[in-house]
């Protein structure tokens, strides 16, 4: 196209021009119209549906179309994942309940009946930390194990104190014992002194 | 004829109650025919073709009461469009290249040092010229100038955007004064022999 270009015609004249130039009518037309034109057809008669015209861009559509897949087949993905955390944070507490037999151990009737006796001489309440006195000295000699202890003071002695007797010096160092336990007394079987002489047939040592 | 009657008489088929309607409306559709066709043989298989649609869509109109004639005015400029449209080998291909048998191709206004008066063109150059444009571009330029549709409104019709009806436009306009100045020349040297 030119740039020199110049638009000169009227074009309300071409409008009446175009409008006003018609063709004439004749039988002919009339029969080439007969010749070539359809028969209506009754299943035309449905209506139509006009559905409005809706301008959509094809990348807008695509667009659409793939958030659609992809936000499809998240919240299936969704379904079937449990996003909560892998510690719950429920603590499962067990309910104990507060039975006394739940703490004693099964106990054969034997030391049931060995128990019993301990029990008339030491009630369990009166087990007592007593501490025992401990003379301290310089040397450290070896124990020796006699009947009546030493009175030397430069021995380490250890005073077997009754079990609920109180120390009377309390100024010293003490060292505490600790408590005694029921023991259990178990059965023990007597031993048997009679022990079968067995001799092996031993070589005879030739003394040179 | 009530709106009523006539929609029997059509369901019926009768012949002669559509011989009159093509007889009274037959000026008309000829007149769009012509100027929507690149020849007359085109314009008069046009003018069966829509006749015929537009009857089939009379008949499915909720609306009985609707006059034919008013209702053909408008029915026939679309099923026109959609005739047009049709013919793929000739609208989409033509629309980007020149139409075939242009030899001379020299559109120099000053090159015999004539003025051209555009406004006393024979109303035969005139259907000449608009004939010789390239479809899309006839469609534009007679829905525009012609019918008064406004751009907006012929890009619904053609399925167009706005701007190429806009481009189409000005090209139509272009080559169709290039035609009335080719055809002009040769009706006054067809007048000189």
């Amino acid at each position: 196209m030119s740039r020199h270009f110049s638009y000169e015609i009227d074009e309300r004249r071409i409008r009446i021009l175009l409008k006003e130039n018609t063709l004439p009518f004749s039988e002919e037309t009339w029969k080439n119209y007969l010749q070539q034109s359809k028969p209506i057809d009754a299943t035309t008669k449905i209506p139509q549906l006009n559905l409005p015209a809706i301008s959509i861009s094809k990348p807008a559509l695509l667009t659409g179309v793939f958030i659609i897949l992809v936000g499809g087949f998240t919240f299936l993905i969704a379904k079937f994942v449990d996003f909560s955390g892998a510690k719950s944070n429920i603590n499962l507490v067990r309910e104990v309940k507060p039975e006394p037999d739940n703490y004693r151990l099964p106990q054969s009737p034997e030391i049931e009946s060995s128990k019993s006796i301990t029990e008339n001489t030491q009630p369990k309440d009166s087990i007592k930390t007593e501490p025992l006195t401990v003379l301290e000295t310089n040397t450290v000699q070896p124990i020796i194990s006699s009947p009546q202890p030493s009175t030397n003071s430069n021995t380490l002695q250890v005073t077997n104190l009754p079990k609920n007797s109180v120390p009377e010096d309390s100024s010293n160092k003490t060292v505490r014992k600790k408590p005694k336990k029921e023991v259990e007394i178990m059965e023990s079987k007597p031993l048997n002194t009679n022990i079968p002489l067995i001799t092996p047939e031993e070589p005879e040592l030739e003394l040179k | 004829m009530s709106a009523n009657d006539l929609f029997i008489l059509l369901s019926k088929n009768d012949l002669n109650t559509k011989k009159d309607l093509f007889e009274a409306n037959y000026p008309f559709m000829s007149s769009v025919a012509i100027r929507f066709s690149k020849n007359e043989m085109q314009a008069k298989q046009m003018v069966i073709a829509c006749f015929d649609s537009v009857i089939q869509n009379f008949l499915l109109l909720k609306n009985r009461q609707s006059q034919f004639s008013e209702f053909l005015k408008t029915a026939f400029l679309t099923e026109a469009v959609k005739f047009i449209k049709a013919i793929r080998n000739e609208y989409y291909v033509a629309s980007t290249v020149y139409a075939p048998g242009e030899e001379n191709k020299n559109y120099n206004l000053f090159e015999n040092n004539e003025i051209i008066d555009y406004n006393t063109a024979a109303p035969s150059v005139v259907i000449k010229s608009i004939q010789g444009l390239v479809p899309s571009q006839r469609l534009v330029f007679n829905l525009y100038v012609v019918d008064g549709y406004q751009l907006p409104e012929i890009a619904e019709i053609l399925e167009a955007s706005e701007q190429t009806v806009k481009s189409n436009l000005e090209k139509a306009r272009y080559h169709f004064q290039k035609n009335i100045e080719k055809n002009l020349k040769e009706s006054k040297h067809e007048q000189a022999l």
